[in-house]
């Protein structure tokens, strides 16, 4: 069976054996998944992938530590949370006037996505920060509540408002018109 | 009216994987904008998948490649894989059985067990004062350990100050002081 054929949870067991390759087969599949989750908590693109290798290397050195009663991309999720809020700290102590990118675009903006693009995806990427990344994680990645609760560190109750709020907004910015004059 | 409950409720099912409660289908019949969200967020699932591809292609491919030789460079994982020993189920079983059997002895002895010492002596026919006369007569049983304890912890401690002093020697004959020439 080869590297392609095996689940995310297999691979991550063969990379505790030892198996690089297997590591590297889940680079390939999470990294422009990552990319996506991370979009919103970072500033620039040099940054996301900054943050894209720290989060991989350290899954890497601690892959002896993953629990497999969980799903691989929940932990690896986790770890990625973690690493973003760690970097947005470091930022603020050192630059008190730092501020992440703003979560809600303008109204215009949503409009020119809209015409743009039929992707849900691009359309989901408008609303705020975390009603985006409970999407990601519950469409994406087809996790459960309880699973989005632990990478968000948020409660159970409290996420399920999360995804009812994004898919709210969502509907409304289907069904709102084209002109906004 | 209760449209925002009811809204809820439809989005509470989707993640909890639960059929709506009837009273929610009732209105969904008459109420045209639940209707709607309903349908979208019924849709939700596909649409995500289906644009899922071609969302994803928007991402630098060369991170891969980075990232793989980042861990080239990098150590793997810490140690070897360590599961928890499952020892504290275990334990905890033979602690309560334990418990539970020292209770049962308890109960089943015979009371006649519970008898004391001193209560068998009066059962024979022999006071108190006439026992304590015959105690100091004997020697206590613990006198010949005593001294036997005492002989040894005194030649221990001569053996250990011997010890002592021919390390002290052997330190000074390795640094002899060479003279200058």
């Amino acid at each position: 069976m080869t590297a392609i054929q095996l689940s995310d949870e297999e691979l991550a067991s063969k990379a505790t054996a030892g198996s690089q390759t297997s590591f590297e087969e889940l680079v390939y599949r999470y990294s422009p998944r990552l990319f996506h989750f991370l979009r919103h908590k970072v500033n620039t693109d040099q940054d996301i992938e900054d943050l894209i290798q720290e989060t991989f290397l350290k899954a890497f050195r601690n892959i002896d530590r993953y629990d497999p009663d969980w799903k691989f991309s929940t932990w690896l999720y986790t770890i990625a949370v973690r690493l973003s809020i760690s970097d947005y700290r470091s930022k603020k102590a050192k630059d008190p006037s730092f501020v992440p990118i703003p979560t809600s675009p303008e109204p215009e903006e949503i409009v020119i996505q809209k015409e743009e693009s039929q992707n849900i995806w691009i359309l989901a990427r408008t609303l705020k920060k975390e009603q985006y990344e409970a999407l990601w994680l519950r469409y994406a990645e087809d996790m459960s509540i309880k699973e989005i609760a632990k990478v968000m560190k948020k409660t159970q109750i409290y996420t399920r408002v999360l995804l009812h709020r994004a898919r709210l907004n969502l509907a409304k910015r289907f069904s709102q018109p084209a002109c906004v004059f | 009216m209760f449209c925002s409950i009811y809204k809820w409720y439809i989005s509470r099912a989707l993640d909890s994987g639960k059929s709506l409660p009837g009273s929610v289908r009732r209105h969904i019949r008459r109420c045209a904008s639940c209707r709607e969200f309903a349908q979208f967020t019924e849709s939700l699932e596909n649409r995500f998948v289906e644009d899922m591809p071609g969302f994803l292609d928007d991402y630098n491919k060369a991170l891969n490649e980075k990232i793989i030789s980042a861990l080239d460079k990098h150590p793997g994982p810490k140690s070897a894989p360590k599961r928890r020993p499952a020892l504290v189920p275990v334990l905890a079983a033979a602690s309560a059985l334990l418990v539970i059997s020292i209770c049962i002895v308890w109960l089943v002895l015979p009371s006649s067990n519970k008898i004391t010492p001193l209560n068998q002596l009066s059962q024979l026919g022999i006071s108190k004062i006439s026992f304590e006369n015959m105690l100091v007569k004997i020697d206590s049983p613990y006198e010949e350990e005593l001294t036997e304890l005492k002989q040894t912890l005194k030649s221990t401690a001569d053996f250990l100050l011997s010890r002592v002093d021919i390390k002290i020697g052997e330190r000074e004959e390795k640094s002899p002081k060479v003279p200058h020439t």
